[in-house]
């Protein structure tokens, strides 16, 4: 290879990652630390390295179908400094709402995937964590001020770390948020994205939970919903339960509103809360 | 779109049509109706003339805007023996109402400094905010204490020292409804409440502090003690949590006994008043609307008690001029088609309007009709008005100035909520909260003006207005 084919290889070479946005109520004071901005912090599902991206790009036509049209929902539960004998980062450990594995599942089938095409990932068990700041910093002070926070997955992209704390999405495999916001003559009102009943109770309390994150800490799963109005009584059985301990101004979700089926199977319910 | 015709001066006719039993009828000026946003709260006027034994009209007042089910600002009377209650004509916030009380001072007599000091100490003594109560055992309900302020009503806090037993008599219905059942509510209800009593709560409720401005009917504010310049205090709360969850609770039950069937909106759930359902509900409801008399009796009673620290003002010279509830049920007798009928008169953000000589006033108020309390905005007016006992509404008019802008859309107006608190000190309004988002919200853009609304109600012969009355020191919850 002639020096100049080894510069323009070099020149192609990206470190790469696939990862999820991360959506979350963050908090507008954190520890000192060198952040990662908002818009940055993801979770990273397949760490790939600086490798040559035009061959991973072509690949990318073949993505793997992962089965995942909504994102899913969990909550912050711990910090975790990592590694954790010298710590180089603070992370927030992700834990989800629905026990079925799902996102873990997609990021099996990713590293399959990848493996079978000749990357090597690395081989300790997955963690799902968000990095939020890296050296230097105090890790008794970031975990002394951690409190739990709800958040939501959204795109799942190929990152490339630009450096400075800078992720670039370069190709994304778009996902419905699982509840946004919406604009309506009560006080607060969000459309609810899920597969099935169960789903819409979780992604509905991660909306609630958006508006009092303290709300995560009164979290109650569920076995199943035959109707939409036992959905709505779990979550303002949740609601008086926050109020009677901490007090909430989230007074009661409304029996408001049907189930419409959208494309793709996506249930729909436009949720209609009292403040 | 709804063909609204004029009927009488401020009185509209929304025709009946499709499912409605009885045609709507909307009190409104023509300026109020181009200027609001009337689609939805109309469409839930249509809504409620759909409920088994609705008699009369669905009636909307000039404050009327969308709420669960009912729209606030909304007046329903059913049969009470082949009609139905709901819980969504009454409201979560059960019995959330106003009372007025007078400080014999001139306004003009207090300097800043005294201001801020009263300010200061009824913030310290009346809690606010979200979930708010009062810290210690002193003030933790025992189920005895509920089972008695429930059967007594205001009389029990009067009975614990807050307050006079003259302040009964200008308290609607004396301070009590009967009928409350303890056994009608749920350990939930109870454990909200506990620690709430004297407590303002969040959102649009407040102590206000004022002045009154200007007089309407000097007669009737002579009869009332209300003179111009005298220093008032406005008190706006209800049943806190208690309510709260007694609504929630009743809701879940009639749903799931599936009493939404059929109707337009299932936030309307109503069951027969005649059932079991239904009386559980009215007992339950009349439970929280004694807790909110008692809860307004112990805010008045922190306040007496502030004028007397920061002022050396005697709690028994700051008098109650009367305390209305404006979200309740009550069962009332009216005349229908030349009949007397029992009736079970809704009103979700509307105030009963009795006029002279109604039998259930004290006698200072049969000769003038029953006070209609109207508080407006923080910055603008509230205002005191005489009722007129009119048939058409069964006796009811508006209860306040009514949102223009959710809280939602207010706060984005006003940010962190920290200029509202400037903009409010130019205006010459001191305002204190638990929430710089508080105060945000309930922003004067926020709500209608309340002079348009009280000028409809006066033009549509439901109340008179007596006086006009300036807010200057805000407790908000």
């Amino acid at each position: 290879m002639s020096s100049e084919e080894n510069r323009e290889s070099k020149d192609q070479r990206k470190r790469l990652f696939f990862g999820m946005e991360i959506h979350a109520p963050w908090p507008p004071q954190l520890p000192k630390g060198r952040y990662l901005d908002q818009e940055h912090r993801h979770l990273t599902l397949a760490f790939l390295g600086n490798i040559l991206y035009e061959p991973l790009n072509a690949l990318l036509m073949h993505f793997p179908k992962i089965r995942l049209s909504i994102g899913h929902t969990g909550y912050f539960d711990a910090c975790i400094p990592l590694p954790e004998k010298h710590p180089r980062v603070i992370a927030w450990h992700a834990q989800w709402l629905e026990e079925n594995n799902t996102i873990a599942n997609v990021q099996n089938i990713l590293s399959d995937w990848l493996i079978s095409h000749g990357y090597s990932l690395d081989k300790r068990p997955w963690l799902p964590h968000v990095t939020l700041c890296r050296e230097p910093f105090s890790p008794q002070e970031w975990i002394d001020a951690f409190t739990q926070l709800p958040f939501y997955t959204g795109a799942l992209h190929l990152y490339e770390s630009v450096g400075n704390l800078t992720y670039i999405p370069i190709w994304s495999y778009p996902i419905h948020a699982p509840f946004e916001e919406i604009k309506h003559v009560a006080d607060i009102a969000f459309l609810i994205r899920g597969k099935n009943l169960e789903q819409l109770y979780y992604n509905a309390f991660t909306a609630l939970a958006f508006k009092m994150p303290a709300l995560t800490g009164f979290f109650k799963r569920v076995e199943s919903f035959n109707h939409l109005d036992d959905v709505i009584i779990a979550l303002n059985a949740i609601v008086t339960k926050a109020d009677i301990e901490i007090g909430t101004p989230l007074k009661a979700v409304s029996f408001h509103g049907e189930v419409h089926q959208h494309k793709e199977s996506i249930l729909e319910w436009e949720m209609i809360v009292d403040v | 779109m709804f063909n609204l015709k004029e009927i009488k001066p401020a009185t509209y006719l929304l025709p009946k049509e499709g499912g409605m039993r009885v045609p709507g009828i909307i009190i409104a000026t023509k300026d109020l109706i181009e200027e609001m946003d009337m689609e939805q709260p109309l469409n839930q006027v249509r809504n409620v003339a759909h409920l088994p034994g609705i008699v009369g009209y669905s009636i909307a007042m000039p404050d009327i805007h969308w709420g669960y089910g009912f729209p606030i600002g909304g007046v329903a009377a059913m049969d009470a023996e082949n009609g139905v209650i709901s819980p969504g004509g009454v409201g979560y916030d059960i019995n959330c109402g106003v009372r007025l009380a007078i400080v014999p001072i001139p306004f003009s007599d207090l300097d800043e400094k005294k201001k801020k000091a009263l300010l200061d100490d009824i913030y310290h003594l009346v809690p606010s905010g979200v979930g708010q109560g009062h810290k210690g055992k002193s003030h933790t309900l025992s189920e005895t204490d509920y089972r008695h302020l429930i059967e007594k009503g205001a009389a029990w806090s009067i009975e614990k020292g807050y307050g006079f037993t003259q302040d009964l008599a200008h308290i609607e219905s004396r301070g009590v409804i009967e009928g409350a059942d303890l056994s009608s509510i749920s350990p939930e209800a109870m454990a909200r409440g506990r620690d709430q009593l004297g407590t303002v709560g969040s959102g649009n409720h407040f102590v206000e502090i004022g002045e009154i401005q200007q007089l309407f009917l000097p007669e009737i504010a002579a009869a009332w003690k209300v003179e111009k310049g005298l220093t008032y205090v406005l008190i706006h709360s209800g049943s806190r949590g208690f309510g709260h969850q007694i609504c929630q609770d009743t809701l879940n039950s009639f749903v799931k006994q599936g009493y939404a069937e059929g109707l337009p909106d299932k936030q309307l759930v109503a069951a027969p008043i005649r059932s079991k359902a239904g009386e559980r509900y009215f007992s339950a409801m009349a439970a929280a609307a004694n807790f909110a008399f008692n809860n307004r009796q112990q805010i008045l009673h922190a306040v007496r008690q502030a004028f007397f620290n920061t002022l050396k003002i005697s709690p028994e010279d700051i008098f109650l001029v009367y305390d209305v509830c404006h979200n309740i049920a009550k069962f009332e007798m009216h005349q229908v088609d030349g009949k007397l009928r029992r009736l079970c008169v809704h009103r979700k953000g509307a105030t009963r309007a009795f006029g002279p000589g109604a039998e259930e006033l004290a006698p200072i108020f049969q000769k003038t009709g029953q006070p209609v309390l109207v508080p407006g905005d923080m910055g603008r007016a509230s205002h005191l008005m005489a009722g007129l006992g009119n048939p058409l509404t069964w006796c009811s008019s508006c209860h306040g100035a009514g949102r223009a802008r959710s809280r939602h859309q207010s706060m984005k107006a006003w940010g962190t909520g920290r200029e509202a608190i400037d903009y409010m000190g130019t205006q010459g309004v001191k305002v204190m909260a638990s929430s710089y988002r508080t105060i945000a919200e309930e922003m004067p853009d926020a709500y209608k003006n309340v002079d348009q609304v009280v000028e409809a109600v006066e033009e549509a012969g439901l109340a008179n207005r007596v006086a006009r009355l300036r807010p200057f020191l805000v407790l908000k919850g």
